[in-house]
């Protein structure tokens, strides 16, 4: 196919017709950085409730 | 392994999503406080990927389908060693290797100052998650990034969003349980047509201008995917759109 990305064709032409929809595009509450936070602990506690110290071992078996 | 899967994996693939939004700055106003926030993110995922991921995603919306500048268009190399039905399920299984190696090898850029700070960052965690919580801990960490972006439900998205599922048709959207999970990925279309919307606001995006969406076709079962993917002999990694710059 040639041609431009089809996107950004309907960006413009979705704009001329909805306006509105500019407000929708600026980061205006701050669900992502609250759900980082959220996330990032929660990911870190999971690591930490793993944890398992793992040693290796070599033992030679005592002689007969 | 079950908890690193279901939780590590849901939860790894939910911190790409929101290193996603980050790098397409859609967190918050100020552009430092997004590449911060992604830097921090990518913590929980372990490998450094978070900046280098951004930078590859842009041309990916900035060049869609233009082979070796699109590093989410399957390579010649790819699409003729994975056609078979086997082929295609480790493709699926292999996303991980797949999509780290892609850009390196076809598209590969200078490392950025930006991306060797995330790179320290991330590794000076992981140093600190080994010293003192141990090796355990530290593996667990580094498996759920690779693990939630490979052979997991979450990651059947890379799948379904540009697979021409119906000849013509570039980019698919996805109606289901795990928009809640992957923070409304599934809303691709409006995505594409919108890049730097944050994922909250793309359902009212398809709202306010339903005339431009409804009448596209879309998914609605990521397992149906997956299976029409493998099975269905038509479809292979040949089923993209491709443009000729």
């Amino acid at each position: 196919m040639t041609g431009p990305e089809s996107h950004l064709r309907r960006r413009r032409l979705i704009l001329e017709k909805h306006p509105e929809i500019a407000k929708l595009l600026v980061p205006s509450k701050p669900y992502s950085l609250i759900l980082a936070v959220l996330l990032v602990t929660l990911n870190l506690y999971i690591a930490y409730l793993i944890k398992v110290p793992i040693a290796i071992t070599f033992r030679i078996p005592p002689g007969p | 392994m079950t908890v690193v899967y279901v939780f590590g994996g849901m939860i790894g693939h939910t911190c790409h999503v929101l290193v996603h939004d980050f790098t397409h700055l859609s967190g918050h106003p100020n552009i430092l406080v997004n590449k911060a926030f992604a830097i921090f993110v990518n913590i929980a995922t372990g490998i450094p990927s978070a900046i280098s991921f951004g930078i590859y995603h842009s041309d990916h919306h900035n060049f869609m389908g233009e082979e070796n500048k699109d590093a989410d268009i399957p390579t010649r190399w790819e699409s003729e060693h994975f056609k078979s039905r086997f082929g295609k399920f480790m493709f699926f299984m292999l996303l991980p290797i797949i999509y780290v190696s892609r850009p390196f090898f076809y598209m590969h850029k200078k490392m950025t100052p930006e991306e060797i700070v995330n790179a320290i960052i991330v590794i000076c965690a992981d140093i600190l998650i080994y010293k003192f919580w141990g090796v355990g801990a530290l593996a667990y960490v580094l498996i759920t990034g690779p693990i939630s972006i490979g052979a997991h439900p979450a990651a059947i998205h890379t799948i379904a969003e540009h697979h021409e599922f119906v000849k013509g048709i570039e980019t698919y959207d996805y109606f289901g349980i795990w928009n809640f999970f992957n923070l409304n990925l599934g809303y691709h279309t409006e995505h594409h047509d919108f890049p730097s919307c944050p994922w909250y606001n793309l359902p009212a995006i398809r709202a306010a201008a339903p005339e431009w969406y409804e009448y596209l076709p879309h998914h609605t079962s990521y397992m149906q995917v997956l299976i029409k993917f493998v099975v269905d002999k038509n479809i292979n990694l040949y089923n993209r759109t491709l443009r000729i710059a």
